[in-house]
């Protein structure tokens, strides 16, 4: 079994997600056969090879650090679920991580 | 069983370019809340950050300044944790490929012995939004500023070369006094623009082995860095001592109660090369097109003050473990103030000042050239120390030259012979009693005397003169 | 002839001769979706006042005289994963559903600055995560071919649009085929660019390293159009390369000489039915026709890249998707009622002396996030950030991503050996044509198999294409794939506008309710 139920329940929390009992049994037979299928990739022979995590070979791109304005506040605050006027509230997150 | 402490810091520094790290936003987090900030900042679906070439520089001049080694190449990973001071749920941080590896800071422990205290690395990385902690009626609830989210972070890791408290604090010190000779950051605890974390362990002394450390955070000053070591080393101590194990967690220095509180872990997500910030590639020429911008440092600094002003390694040391009182210091000198003066006043009477008004040497109201024109008054013994002090306070006032504020309050000092020794006889007639006791061998009677010579020419006879002056008449009629 | 049955190119001919007026044209496309859309779905939202606005400025400017930008107030349809500026830009989630970014996306500027006339946004799967278009929080898109089939996703509802003669043009994405795959299926043309060659500025982000903006059209000549539009360098995208935009437009019509045409065999097995196969083999036989040559090349590693491309796509979205949080834009879930729920479990952990339980208890603002997340992701986006998020987790880094990622590496050294001996690579787009709605959502293997084809060229970044090149026996479109080097647009663009003017697949139209 390439992964269990308690390994999706422990994900779903890495992910921040909350599953109900019937998604994690989904998921963990979903993810299961996924990841039997990625075993697929065990046949490649990687040892020599860099891996590519940038799709184009760029580098150096820099920005000239003009300063540019600002969103105006009231725009900035307009998307948030929930804000005073100056800052965006949350729950409380003393002690919390 | 005796316990030894092993160390490490990890400080965190924001530099002082115009811009954020990945976005034009104004590096100012201490406006308005949430004035500074752009979808970028605020990573709304569709942003691309933007790396600042002048954060770059700032960050290789520090690695520089501290003796690392720039690597040739580096780039951004995403370091993934959820957290509402984190606007995309990952910083971009660099993880695997560092900008600078290496370098050290020599510092002096309790014994007075040099010891290299070394760094793993230096990192840079964007900073998190602040929060606010608030109650709302019952409830309480958190405020997000994202001004400071995106400011321009290095992080120098070292390594867990310290044993005691007085160490770290060396090394903090030392480090602060380089970063702001290189011009990169305040670097300065009190407003947030340094930031430091401690990981310690304890082991049985002369064990070679490291065990589990404890990190700590919330140290708001040099000071408390100190004190929340020391506590911490204690309470591990005990703890073992106790046969209870130290587990790998995180713990905050209260310091009201002066104790650490063990805090809730992060959850600390994964770390993946981030796609969308390209690769840094510098050559040789661009690290030492850098490195020909460092200026004097510190170390190089006291020791010319040494040489070239004839100052003690202390004094040398203290003048120059900040660029600002090390250039003020030079002004002087070059005012031609003697070196020793310019070094006593400067540290004695103006730099208390400043802090007292909550001032910085570089803004405050009193320049070189005035400082040095009250000094010069002073050697010249236009005026005495006391009045020297008196002035002082003065200059923070207005702009009046100092000259001007001694005439107007009448500080000028009398020297005049004819003037002082009609004075003297004054009050030689009048204290017959202190001549009398002079006459039987108590010296005290001589400094009585002259206080009363100062007192009857309201402070502004020259003490020096008074001294001479009386000496010779005593002389004459003892 | 109704316009709509016009392309871009003969509808801009049109516009520019004075022969018709933009708010002629766009009202006519507008029609349209009025009479098909609520059968088709292809659209989540149509502003026609907005539209109508922008086209009569278009044709002030040119009763002006005034010059105009290259589209001369084309109507295009917008892929809802763009940010439009003010208006809602919803990536089809829930989690987006009210947010309205305070600023265009790079290619939506370039859009308005060339005259185009936004139609409104089309439908897709959610945060691009899927390849029918049934993963949409708010409606379903049917392939206008046949309505009891999916037309393809994540750009489902931007092909139907053009398939339907909805729109003209249509900008849209594709991170694993998600442009190609609902092409083919709805029998248009769809192009991803070489990653790089479009600014993603303002793209909603699925996987940064795979994401590319595309244009979907009706002939290959209109994609070229709106290629030119779009492509650029763009400062706000670290990751756009400063490269000069060739001409495609005038370029285009011109055939390839001695073309060099690679088709790879191993594409040819089991998996994919024969009625595809045959269609792709006789347009190949076309391509000789034209005095193509035609060689076998090797790409080794392509059967590793649907298992390549589904590690290395949920990892990247896993980060990508962690700032819906509900902090500071997005949905956020109803605070108290999670508050609530929170403290009943707790009662129940107190009741049962579950300590463990009680010290693994999630805080409330942990609680909040899980909520928010889960009532506003749908199962397939969830289902991603499970794979990403586990790839990526301790102990699992170096098996599944660190592999993936040297995996994708050999899949792009098998395409610059191939593009030494050929000069565009040919094969189906799709293992079999449009299938029924409903087959595959809940087989999530079975729908990310389909991306067999078309994975490989977002993991190698260089540039891909569908084109109509026949019609099963059901009647449903078949695509033909073409593959070009990196910033070889203009060498797949007259690849494929040659193959379109020896055919005539792509004039074919689908029979719509009540046509």
């Amino acid at each position: 079994m390439p992964i269990s139920h308690q390994q999706v329940t422990r994900v779903s929390l890495l992910g921040r997600l909350l599953l109900s009992e019937e998604e994690t049994e989904t998921m963990t037979a979903q993810l299961g056969q996924i990841l039997t299928y990625m075993q697929l990739l065990d046949e490649v022979d990687t040892d020599q090879v860099e891996p590519m995590a940038h799709a184009v070979e760029v580098s150096d791109v820099f920005r000239g650090d003009q300063l540019a304005p600002s969103l105006a506040r009231d725009l900035a605050l307009a998307n948030a679920p929930q804000h005073d006027g100056e800052c965006y509230r949350v729950p409380a997150v003393l002690g919390d991580a | 069983m005796e316990f030894e402490a092993v160390i490490g810091l990890e400080i965190h520094i924001e530099l002082n370019c115009p811009t954020k790290l990945f976005c034009d936003c104004p590096n100012r987090p201490g406006d308005e809340p949430n004035r500074n900030t752009c979808p970028t900042c605020l990573w709304f679906p569709g942003a691309i950050p933007r790396l600042s070439q002048a954060a770059l520089e700032k960050a290789a001049l520090l690695c520089l300044g501290l003796g690392a080694e720039i690597q040739p190449r580096n780039a951004f990973d995403q370091k993934v944790y959820y957290y509402p001071d984190l606007p995309k749920g990952y910083q971009l941080s660099q993880a695997h490929l560092p900008l600078a590896r290496g370098g050290g800071i020599e510092i002096t422990d309790e014994n007075g012995k040099l010891k290299r205290a070394r760094i793993h690395h230096v990192h840079m990385e964007e900073d998190v939004a602040r929060l606010v902690h608030e109650i709302e009626g019952r409830t309480p609830i958190s405020l997000v500023d994202f001004n400071r989210a995106g400011v321009p972070l290095v992080e120098i890791v070292t390594e867990p070369d310290f044993s005691t408290p007085h160490e770290a604090i060396e090394f903090l010190k030392a480090l602060r006094a380089q970063v702001r000779y290189v011009g990169s950051s305040e670097c300065s605890m009190e407003n947030g623009t340094m930031r430091v974390d401690a990981n310690i362990s304890v082991r049985p002394r002369g064990a070679s082995e490291m065990n589990t450390k404890v990190e700590v955070k919330n140290m708001n000053s040099i000071r408390h860095v100190g004190d929340a070591i020391a506590h911490e080393i204690g309470r591990q101590s005990a703890s073992v001592q106790a046969g209870e194990a130290v587990t790998l967690h995180t713990r905050l220095w209260d310091p009201d109660k002066k104790v650490t509180l063990p805090m809730r872990a992060k959850f600390e997500g994964p770390c993946i090369p981030d796609p969308t910030v390209p690769t840094i590639e510098l050559s040789r020429e661009w690290i030492d097109d850098m490195r020909s911008r460092l200026p004097e440092m510190p170390a190089t600094r006291a020791a010319r003050f040494v040489a070239q002003y004839g100052l003690s390694g202390e004094e040398a040391a203290f003048l120059s473990s900040d660029p600002d009182t090390a250039g003020f210091f030079e002004a002087l000198t070059a005012e031609g103030i003697a070196p020793r003066m310019a070094m006593h006043w400067l540290a004695t009477q103006l730099l208390p000042a400043i802090k007292e008004r909550r001032q910085e040497l570089h803004n405050a109201p009193v320049t070189p050239g005035r400082f040095a024109a009250l000094l010069r008054m002073l050697s010249q013994d236009q005026i005495n120390a006391n009045a020297a002090r008196e002035v002082l306070l003065r200059l923070f006032d207005g702009d009046q030259p100092p000259a001007a504020i001694v005439d107007a309050c009448g500080f000028r000092q009398v020297s005049d012979p004819e003037a002082l020794g009609a004075l003297i006889d004054k009050v030689v007639d009048a204290e017959a009693a202190a001549v009398a006791d002079l006459r039987n061998g108590q010296g005290k009677a001589m400094g009585f005397l002259i206080g009363r010579v100062m007192q009857a020419s309201g402070g502004k006879a020259n003490p020096k003169i008074v001294r001479e002056l009386l000496g010779k008449k005593l002389e004459a009629i003892l | 002839m109704s316009l709509t049955d016009l392309s871009a190119v003969e509808l801009l001919d049109r516009l520019d001769a004075r022969h018709v007026t933009s708010t002629e044209v766009v009202q006519a496309f507008l029609d349209r979706i009025e009479r098909y859309d609520r059968r088709i779905g292809a659209f989540l939202r149509v502003d026609r006042e907005a539209a109508l606005d922008q086209a009569a400025a278009v044709d002030r400017k040119r009763q002006a005289g005034e010059a105009l930008g290259r589209l001369g107030g084309l109507p295009v349809a917008i892929k809802d994963l763009l940010a439009t500026q003010g208006e809602p830009t919803t990536c089809a989630s829930r989690m987006l559903e009210d947010f309205r970014p305070p600023y265009d996306a790079t290619v939506i500027a370039r859009l308005k600055a060339a005259d185009g006339v936004i139609l409104g946004k089309t439908n897709m799967d959610e945060f691009a995560m899927g390849g029918s278009t049934e993963n949409s929080a708010f409606r379903l898109t049917r392939n206008p071919w046949d309505t009891t089939r999916i037309p393809g996703g994540s750009s489902g509802g931007s092909a139907a649009a053009v398939a339907a003669a909805m729109a003209p043009l249509s900008v849209a994405s594709d991170t694993g085929g998600s442009i190609r795959a609902p092409a083919s299926w709805c029998g248009v043309v769809g192009l991803k660019p070489t990653y790089g060659r479009v600014s993603r500025y303002g793209l909603v982000a699925f996987a940064s390293s795979l994401d590319q903006i595309g244009p979907l059209a009706r002939t290959v000549e209109d994609a070229a159009l709106l290629l030119e539009v779009l492509a650029g360098h763009d400062p706000r995208d670290s990751t756009s390369v400063d490269r000069p935009v060739p001409n495609y437009t005038s370029s285009v019509g011109r055939p390839l000489e001695r073309l060099r045409l690679g088709i790879v065999p191993e594409l040819f097995g089991d998996g994919l039915d024969a009625e595809v196969a045959a269609a792709v083999r006789v347009a190949v036989d076309v391509y000789r026709s034209l005095g193509a040559t035609v060689q076998e090349v090797s790409l080794p590693h392509g059967k590793y890249a649907v298992a390549t491309y589904y590690i290395i796509a949920p990892c990247e979205a896993s980060s990508n998707l962690a700032r819906y949080d509900g902090v500071h834009y997005g949905y956020r879930t109803d605070a108290q009622k999670a508050a609530a729920r929170l403290e009943a479990e707790r009662k129940a952990l107190e009741q049962a002396g579950d300590r463990a339980g009680l010290d693994n208890l999630d805080t409330a603002l942990v609680r909040m996030y899980r909520q928010t997340r889960s009532e506003a992701f749908g199962p397939e986006v969830k289902r991603r950030i499970m794979l990403g998020t586990y790839a990526l987790s301790a102990g699992y880094y170096d098996a599944y991503y660190l592999k993936a990622m040297k995996v994708r590496r050999l899949v792009r050294e098998d395409f610059d050996r191939a593009f030494e001996q050929v000069d565009l690579i040919a094969g189906p787009v799709t293992p079999m044509p449009a299938y029924p709605i409903g087959e595959k959502v809940n087989d999530p293997l079975a729908m990310y198999l389909c991306d067999v084809y078309t994975a490989c060229t977002n993991l190698a970044g260089i540039a891909g294409l569908s084109i109509p090149c026949g019609f099963s026996s059901r009647g449903l479109p078949i695509g033909l794939h073409l593959q070009a080097p990196a910033f070889e647009e203009e060498r797949l663009l007259r690849g494929a506008a040659m193959y379109q003017r020896a055919t005539a697949w792509h004039t074919r139209r689908p029979s719509l309710d009540g046509e």
